[in-house]
This record gives structure tokens, C-alpha cells and sequence, in this order.
């Protein structure tokens, strides 16, 4: 499957529809990263929530450079606090 | 005047969506209006059109007070807790809610608090102990409260006024999800460790049940104990799976847009035809919340249904997905075993020949005996389940032309095959014992056969010859005598054949060629759709690939996991199992290994020229 990579803003309702999750594939990530479907469905959504094109390299530096710095805010927690949940892991985009 | 569809055509149904298994199935997830507080591992009570979440933590740590109301549309602010909580866990609805312990700045609380649909209230009835990272469900009035920190199995039941403790989880955890009510919920994943276990509560006992798609902890989930969805969670990573129970299994369905853990805690909505999850955490805590639907009417989703989706613009027919089928592990055998027989009907009823001469029965579930056959040996070929077997031709010796019958309980020697031989194909052909074909072999070894002998039931016949000339180690399927499919194996062409020839009944006609020739691998499936795995290829002994025969061509399929050969089993072309073999990790070990096939039914579009 291939993909385009966009950052746009969760606006909320409307921001993606349930017409819209059936007609192409869609994952968010950190930094406002989109993971969208190249079809003609996913092409008319990036249009339609004014998303910036990137290139898969780009939205990479983007989520690791989320992730980095929630692993930063891990690391500060104390350790009963950090038993609670899991230390944020770098991962690849699809 | 002749209409030309009448002639040549068919009407085929038109629906604006696919056809699904259930409603769930046919469920997405759309977004909703982001929170007006950004944070995670708040409480949560309602449903999707009136919802209720309140405390969590900000980023990047700080817990908050703060409460919000959902209308279906919006997120509003209502008065704030008594106190700034996160890792709590609630139950209710919008106009009457109940938050359980939790953790302030300082320490873990057994606080609880109760919201009116106004404002907050301290119940003078605390919690029985500290505690945090609980999952509750039920009503303000009637809830069950389980688990915590680092995995306790304690669970209690509220009426408002006191807690009660009741039977135990048969498996502690902390951050897990639940659903349902007092006398009927159901608990599901969490940890420590992360868990995919499932268990229900019927008033009285917890009884653990078929398990959830991932391990996870902190996931959400809404609905009762017989209808319910979860999802989220952080399994190695963030994750946005989302899963249907009902009441028995789960079924993975359409997954969330924003992988994240710690949505909230305590189910915003009824059934799985609708509910929110609303922040989280994905990396950073994040306020965004996602809106589940299913369709209340849906197409039930039938195998061979032909039909045009017209939002698509496009033909499908529903079938097996074979290029998506993929091998998982199962419960292993009690015996190691390599190069005996295998056979089966599915992935649920087959039988495996071991070196002492017991068979073992697999029934999808566990394994038990499946009687002493009279003559033991090795490579021999089967056909048929655990109601009903035919087992025939084992090395070594004069023995190798014995045939026995399985009547699901005992094995009795029936008539002989005409040449005693070994290594005859390998592979299931049906479950009737009163036809079936024995393809090649060997006897003694370096003699290689090109025979075919047919079964009726009661004596072997021999037919027509194989094209390619003296065959050995092939694997196979079929339906019956008349109709069979050998490929691979050992002939003059090659020690690691690409040959494949089908048999109908009359005649051997060659088809196309697997694309990785071997031997000694496991045939499973039908002339009409058959699968080859594992075998000793050119490149390794212990070969991983799995081929797909569609009738026409073969297609490389899921790897097994552990390359092997030797291995025996059997089953369809979208449900079948491999056990046993030499393996290529630990290198030549005899494995207990016991893989199962599975293809799962998908709307599959149809090209149109």
C-alpha cells in the first residue's frame, strides 16, 4: 500500500468521518503527522483539512522528534510513577 | 426481442457499503470534538451522546480537577472534582457517576467521589484500600471495581453506600478494561505483565475466556459482558486496535486514526453500535476523541456473494483472502514427531502420527489420543479426521503396504496396498474414508514409484501413471479418489520438484509449476485451492515458504515462522494445521510445534475488463 505523509491539526468533529476511515487508510501520530492512503480519497482529504505535505523522511523527524521528547518527560517522572505506564518507544511510519 | 442480460447476464445486488460479519464489523471510527482539556487516564462515564470525563493528567505531568460534559456534538466544563486525580477508574452515567481512588500529586487515595450531574461529592464510604489504575463498570449504584498496581486480583462491588468484596480475578492486573454489570461483566487485558487474557463474571466467579487480539494495558472499553468494545492501549507501542466482543470471542475491528493509551476510564457507551474514547496519550497526552459507529442495519456478509458497491464503483465477491493467510502458533503436541502421517479436515480436527505409534487428536483446542495404529512406522500417507481416518503405506519393511482404518476411537487393518512403498504423498483428501488416491513412493529405498493406486473403500485399484515419471516425498490434497492435486517431491526433473499435476478421476494432467520446488514438505487444500509448506529446497532443508494454488498458478503465501520439513497435518485451503518436523531452529530438532492456518473472508474486488 502506498502512503502520503501530511501534518494537519485534529480540528475535532468532521476532522475525519466514518465514510472517510472505509474509503482509505489513516493513522496519526505525534507532531500532527498523518500516515494517509494514496488514493483519490485520501488525496481529496489532505486537501480538505489543509494538510502539509511531507515526505516520508520529513514526517519521520517530525514523530521522533515527538517521541524524544516525551521519553525526556518520562525519564523526569519517579519511578512509582513510571511503573504506571510504558517509557515511549521510537518507532518507523509505515 | 431478445433482452441481452436475460441471454448472458445476472443480477447482481447493489449496496452503497460492503457486506460485514456483524454491525461491528461494518463499524468505523470518525473524529469527534476534541476535549476542551488536553489530558490522559481520565475517568469516564456515559454514552456517545452524553458523556462524562473528569481528572487525568496534563502534559507533561501535572494531574487536573477538571471535569467535562459530551452532548454528541461538544465538550463543555462543568464544576471540578474536589481534588486534582489521575490513574482513577469510574462508572455511571453523565447524571449520576462515581470515581474510584486514583493518585493525587502525593500519594494513592481511597477517596471516592460522586458527580450528580452538577457537581462533585465526597461518599463517605472510602474504597477499601488505597489504590489507582482499578477498571470499574456498572451504575452509580451497582458496580464492580477490579485489579491495581502491580497486577492485584482483588475486585469489589458498590451499591452506593459500601463496597463488598467479592471472588478474586484468576488473573491480577492493573490498567485493564471492563464492562458490563454487577452479576454480569467482563474484565479484559492489562498487566503486570501485559496480558490478552479475558475473563467473565457471572454474580458469583470469574471464568477466564477467550482472549483479547494483543496484549495491552491501559486500553478503554464500553458495553456489557456479552457485547462490548475495546480498544487502544500500548502493547510494544502505541496502538489504535480496536476490538468487538460478543460474549464469546473477539474480532478485531476498524482501527482508531490516533494510537494512543489511556483513554478514558470507564466506558462511554452501551452496546458496540456506539461509544466514544475520548484523550489519551500518543506519544504526548492529546485531547482529540474518537467516535465509534456501527450500522444498525448492515448485509450480512455471505462466502460468494457477488454484489457492486456503488460508493466504490466497483464489483466484489466475498471469499478467502488466501495471500493474507498467516500461520500462528497453538498448542503444542505432547510428542515430538517428524515424518509419520498427518491428515485433517480444518485446523480443528486432525490427526498426527507419533514415533511410538499413538496418534494424537487435535480437536482446535487441546490434544488427546487417537489410538495405537497396529503397524507403526515412518512417512506415510492419510487422509480424514478424528471421526474417521485411513492411514497407509509406512517404512520399513514388507509392512509398508498395510492400510488402517480409524473409526475415532481404534485402528484395524484393512486391505493392503497392491506395492508396498513409502513417502506417497502428503496431504489431506477429504474427510470420506471410502475414496481417496496413494501418489508415488518409494520401496526399498532408491526404488522410486510412478504409481497411483485409488481406494473404494475396500480394496486399492491401480490407475493412470503420473506424467513426470517416478515420484517421491510430494505433498497433496484432494476431496477424493477422483479428485487430487500432488506437487513437489522428489522425480527425474529434479530431488526438489516443481512439478504439479492434478488427477480427475480419469487422467494426470500437468498445471503449473510451484515456484520453490521441494520435497518432503505438507500439501493441505483441494485441486480447486490447495497450499505447500515448509519442504527441503534447493536453498535450505528446513524451507519457510508457503505457496497458494488458485486453481491456475501458485503464489507465495505467509511464511511459517520455523522453517521445517517432514512436517504432517492437513486441512483446507483457509484453515489448516502443520505439526511436527525437522526444524531449522534448533537446527534438525524434532519439533512438537503445532501451527495453525488461517484465512479470514474479506470482500474482494473483482477486475472487470
Amino acid at each position: 500500500m502506498a502512503y502520503k505523509y501530511c501534518t494537519a491539526t485534529n480540528w475535532g468533529k468532521d476532522f475525519f468521518t466514518h465514510e472517510e476511515r472505509r474509503q482509505f487508510y489513516l493513522s496519526g501520530h505525534g507532531g500532527d503527522v498523518w500516515v494517509v492512503g494514496d488514493n483519490l480519497y485520501g488525496d481529496q482529504w489532505i486537501g480538505k483539512v489543509s494538510g502539509a505535505i511531507k515526505s516520508k523522511s520529513e514526517a519521520q523527524a517530525i514523530v521522533t522528534a515527538d517521541i524524544e521528547a516525551a521519553q525526556a518527560v518520562y525519564d523526569a517522572l519517579s519511578a512509582e510513577e513510571q511503573a504506571l505506564k510504558s517509557r515511549p518507544a521510537i518507532y518507523n511510519l509505515p | 426481442m431478445s433482452v441481452y442480460k436475460e441471454i448472458k447476464g445476472f443480477k447482481v445486488q447493489t449496496l452503497a457499503t460492503d457486506t460485514a460479519a456483524s454491525a461491528a464489523a461494518g463499524g468505523a471510527w470518525a473524529s469527534a470534538a476534541n476535549m476542551n482539556t488536553t489530558a490522559y487516564f481520565r475517568g469516564g462515564a456515559g454514552t456517545q451522546a452524553a458523556g462524562l470525563v473528569w481528572g487525568g493528567t496534563l502534559q507533561p505531568n501535572p494531574f487536573t480537577a477538571d471535569t467535562e460534559e459530551y452532548n454528541g456534538t461538544s465538550w463543555s466544563e462543568q464544576n471540578n472534582l474536589p481534588q486534582a486525580l489521575s490513574f482513577i477508574c469510574g462508572s455511571g452515567t453523565q447524571t449520576a457517576a462515581v470515581s474510584y481512588g486514583g493518585q493525587n500529586p502525593g500519594s494513592t487515595i481511597a477517596n471516592v467521589y460522586e458527580y450528580n450531574g452538577t457537581s462533585w461529592s465526597s461518599n463517605p464510604a472510602n474504597y477499601p484500600a488505597t489504590n489507582s489504575s482499578m477498571a470499574a463498570a456498572g451504575t452509580a449504584t451497582a458496580s464492580i471495581i477490579s485489579g491495581g498496581p502491580p497486577a492485584q486480583t482483588i475486585v469489589n462491588t458498590f451499591d452506593g453506600t459500601n463496597f463488598t468484596e467479592v471472588a478474586e480475578l484468576n488473573t491480577g492486573r492493573r490498567g485493564h478494561a471492563s464492562t458490563g454489570t454487577t452479576t454480569a461483566a467482563m474484565v479484559v487485558a492489562g498487566e503486570t505483565p501485559k496480558t490478552v487474557n479475558t475473563e467473565i463474571w457471572n454474580g458469583s466467579a470469574w471464568t477466564e475466556v477467550n482472549n483479547y487480539p494483543i496484549a495491552t494495558q491501559d486500553l478503554g472499553a464500553w458495553g456489557t459482558s456479552t457485547d462490548a468494545i475495546a480498544g487502544a492501549g500500548y502493547s510494544t507501542a502505541n496502538t489504535g486496535l480496536s476490538a468487538f466482543w460478543d460474549g464469546t470471542s473477539w474480532t478485531e475491528v476498524a482501527e482508531m486514526a490516533t494510537a494512543r493509551n489511556g483513554v478514558n476510564r470507564g466506558g462511554m457507551g452501551s452496546d458496540s453500535t456506539a461509544g466514544i474514547f475520548a484523550g489519551g496519550d500518543s506519544g504526548v497526552k492529546t485531547n482529540v476523541t474518537e467516535e465509534w459507529s456501527a450500522p444498525a442495519n448492515f448485509t450480512k456478509e455471505n462466502l460468494g456473494q457477488v454484489y457492486y458497491n456503488s460508493t466504490a464503483n466497483a464489483f466484489k465477491v466475498t471469499g478467502y483472502a488466501y495471500p493474507t493467510g498467516t500461520w500462528a502458533s497453538n498448542t503444542a503436541m505432547p510428542t515430538a514427531t517428524t515424518e509419520r502421517y498427518g491428515t485433517g479436515n480444518s485446523s480443528s480436527d486432525n490427526l498426527i502420527g507419533s514415533p511410538p505409534g499413538a496418534a494424537m487428536e487435535w480437536n482446535g483446542t487441546s490434544w488427546s489420543n487417537g489410538g495405537t495404529v497396529n503397524t507403526n512406522g515412518q512417512s506415510g500417507g492419510a487422509w480424514g479426521g478424528i471421526a474417521s481416518a485411513i492411514k497407509y503405506g509406512l517404512a520399513p519393511g514388507t509392512t509398508a503396504a498395510r492400510t488402517e482404518e480409524y473409526n475415532g476411537t481404534a485402528w484395524t487393518e484393512v486391505n493392503d496396498l497392491n506395492q508396498s512403498r513409502y513417502q506417497i504423498q502428503s496431504g489431506s483428501q477429504g474427510s470420506s474414508i471410502t475414496t481417496g488416491l496413494a501418489v508415488g513412493g518409494r520401496y526399498p529405498s532408491p526404488t522410486i514409484f510412478n504409481l497411483s493406486e485409488q481406494w473404494d473403500g475396500t480394496n486399492w485399484t491401480e490407475v493412470s501413471d503420473l506424467n513426470r515419471g517416478p515420484s517421491t516425498a510430494m505433498g497433496g490434497g484432494g476431496t477424493s479418489g477422483t479428485s487430487t492435486i500432488v506437487f513437489g517431491g522428489i522425480d527425474p526433473s529434479s530431488p526438489e520438484s516443481v512439478n504439479t499435476e492434478i488427477w480427475d478421476g480419469t487422467a494426470w494432467t500437468e498445471v503449473n509449476n510451484l515456484n520453490t520446488g521441494r520435497q518432503s514438505g505438507m500439501g493441505f487444500g483441494t485441486a480447486g485451492g490447495a497450499g505447500f509448506c515448509g519442504g527441503d529446497s534447493p536453498s535450505t532443508p528446513y524451507e519457510t515458504k508457503t505457496e497458494f494454488y488458485n486453481g491456475t498458478s501458485w503464489t507465495e503465501v505467509g511464511d511459517l515462522a520455523n522453517g521445517r520439513y517432514h512436517n504432517k497435518g492437513g486441512g483446507s485451503a483457509n484453515a489448516a494445521l502443520t505439526a511436527g518436523g525437522y526444524l531449522a531452529s534448533p537446527s534438525g530438532g524434532q519439533s512438537t510445534e503445532n501451527l495453525i492456518w488461517t484465512v479470514d473472508q474479506s470482500n474482494l474486488t473483482i477486475a472487470v475488463s
